[in-house]
């Protein structure tokens, strides 16, 4: 194919426990996941040259960096590109998004574009936060990403349908959890400054008792 | 310092932190630095990690994606985070088994997890070497902070690994090696300076710190790791750096019917 390199890993966890929490609201979608268990998609982003692997299970799908059988298809395009992937889908359009080049068995990527459109994932709503100056370098690392791509999670789940209910209830729960602890991660935070400032002072002390008078 | 996993079985020793001890020994001493920790484990867990390792375990649950009806084994699990976790997404049709192979680090993670209303999920004393448990019996295995501590970690790989079913998945979060030089070098002074005062101060136990300083740095890094992995018959295994990859996360598949 390409000059693509695998995708950060931290991206394509991201890509992953999204998809799941949507396919997980359908059971007919799961079931189609483990229906197309032989099947493999590969997305490369074009600019960013990144490489991610999507494999279905029964649980919904695995994504990856890297594989060791080559996928079913391949689709490559610039990251807009993917955006509008299901959403044409969805409003009847079969056409793929402009810029979208297929190489591979085009089936399996219809049955994955049905699959997204039934349960309403938009890709929009994970790649755009990777564009834009140095975004897909904080998307893709250190713990601030992290933390905004949990919360930016859950809210995406609050959004969407009375479907959700159920799980949401769980979810709102954990937002709460993660405020309240990431206030206890500042005073520890803080506190430990203390100690090391504290540490450093009997230090000093202490060197300066030790010098020969 | 990386672990050559084709190495032959070495000789009768092992190293216990920066010590080469008896391989027979290492398992007591780990367990006599974890007995002397597990009142204050949580306190200075927090302190250690500076309270990032609440963030490093919320990674794993959610990567672990655990579904109701599920069950899961958290190996090493001591005081019980993940387990809680779990405990919540398997919901009553589901299982989590919390184990440990020290008594005194179960002793505390149950009686935490009833303070915290989780109650009625079996705890069981058990060596990650030889997992007492079934052939394919769990969706999920889960090792925090555990593996390093693991005199043969081969073959507490192989023993995750036969107990999960065919589809099922293993996450290993364990300090690993920073990515960059001076990332390494501020972490260095952290946690060989720091980190045994705070030991000292905080747990009264400075010498179970400078283990657990130790024990870090002989873990074998992300590479070496994956291929532990693969080589036990994990595949997809996937590494997720965290904080500049002083921690990491590796996940892998059981993918064989
Ligand atoms: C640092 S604690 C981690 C506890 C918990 N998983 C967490 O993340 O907070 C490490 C645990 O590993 C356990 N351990 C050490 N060697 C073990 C072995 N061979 N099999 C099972 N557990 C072991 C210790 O008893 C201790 O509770």
């Amino acid at each position: 194919m390409s000059s693509a390199k695998a995708a950060p890993p931290l991206v394509c966890a991201g890509l992953e426990v999204a998809l799941n929490r949507y396919l997980q609201i359908e059971p007919a979608a799961l079931a189609e996941c483990a229906a197309m268990s032989s099947n493999s998609i590969a997305l490369e982003l074009e600019g960013l040259a990144w490489q991610l692997f999507i494999e279905f299970d029964a649980r919904g799908v695995r994504v990856t960096n890297e594989s060791d059988k080559p996928p079913s298809v391949s689709l490559i395009g610039p990251p807009p590109a993917f955006a509008g992937m299901a959403a044409k889908l969805a409003g009847g359009d079969t056409a793929l998004p402009a810029g979208l080049r297929v190489e591979g068995e085009a089936e399996v990527l219809q049955r994955f574009r049905r699959l997204l459109g039934r349960v309403g994932f938009d890709f929009e709503e994970w790649i755009v936060p990777l564009l834009g100056d140095g975004a897909a370098h904080r998307a893709a690392q250190g713990l601030k990403a992290l933390i905004n791509w949990g919360r930016n999670s859950s809210r995406t789940m609050a959004q969407n349908t009375a479907e959700y209910l159920v799980e949401e209830t769980r979810d709102l729960a954990r937002g709460i959890d993660v405020t309240e602890w990431m206030d206890e991660v500042d005073r520890l935070r803080e506190r430990a400054d203390r100690i090391e400032a504290r540490m450093s002072r009997l230090e000093r002390r202490k060197n300066i008792e030790s010098r020969p008078a | 310092m990386s672990h050559d996993p084709s190495d032959p079985k070495p000789s009768s020793t092992t190293h216990f932190g920066y010590q080469q001890v008896p391989v027979a020994d290492k398992q007591k001493r780990v367990a006599e630095v974890f007995s002397s920790v597990a009142r204050r484990y949580d306190l200075m867990n927090d302190l250690m990690s500076m309270g990032v390792h609440r963030l490093w375990k919320r990674f794993v649950i959610d990567l672990a994606g655990v579904r109701a009806g599920e069950r899961v084994l958290d190996v090493a699990g001591g005081t019980g985070d993940l387990t809680r976790e779990f405990a919540k997404q398997v919901g009553p049709r589901g299982q989590v088994v919390l184990s440990d192979i020290n008594a005194a680090m179960l002793g505390e993670g149950r009686r935490r997890l009833i303070d915290q209303g989780v109650v009625g999920l079996p705890v069981v004393q058990a060596n990650a070497e030889m997992l007492p448990f079934a052939d394919r019996s769990f969706d999920c295995v889960t090792i925090g902070f555990g593996l390093r501590n693991v005199t043969d970690k081969d073959a507490a790989l192989r023993s995750m690994r036969r107990v999960l079913k065919p589809g099922g998945r293993l996450l290993v979060l364990e300090f690993s090696k920073p990515l960059n030089a001076g990332l390494s070098k501020l972490y260095d002074q952290y946690s060989f300076k720091l980190l045994p005062l705070m030991g000292r101060f905080v747990a009264r136990d400075e010498a179970s710190y400078r283990y657990l300083a130790e024990s870090i740095r002989m873990h074998p890094d992300q590479q070496t790791l994956k291929g532990m992995m693969e080589n036990a018959g994990l595949e997809r295994c996937q590494v997720y750096n965290l904080t500049g990859g002083i921690v990491a996360v590796h996940r892998g598949f059981r993918l064989d019917a």
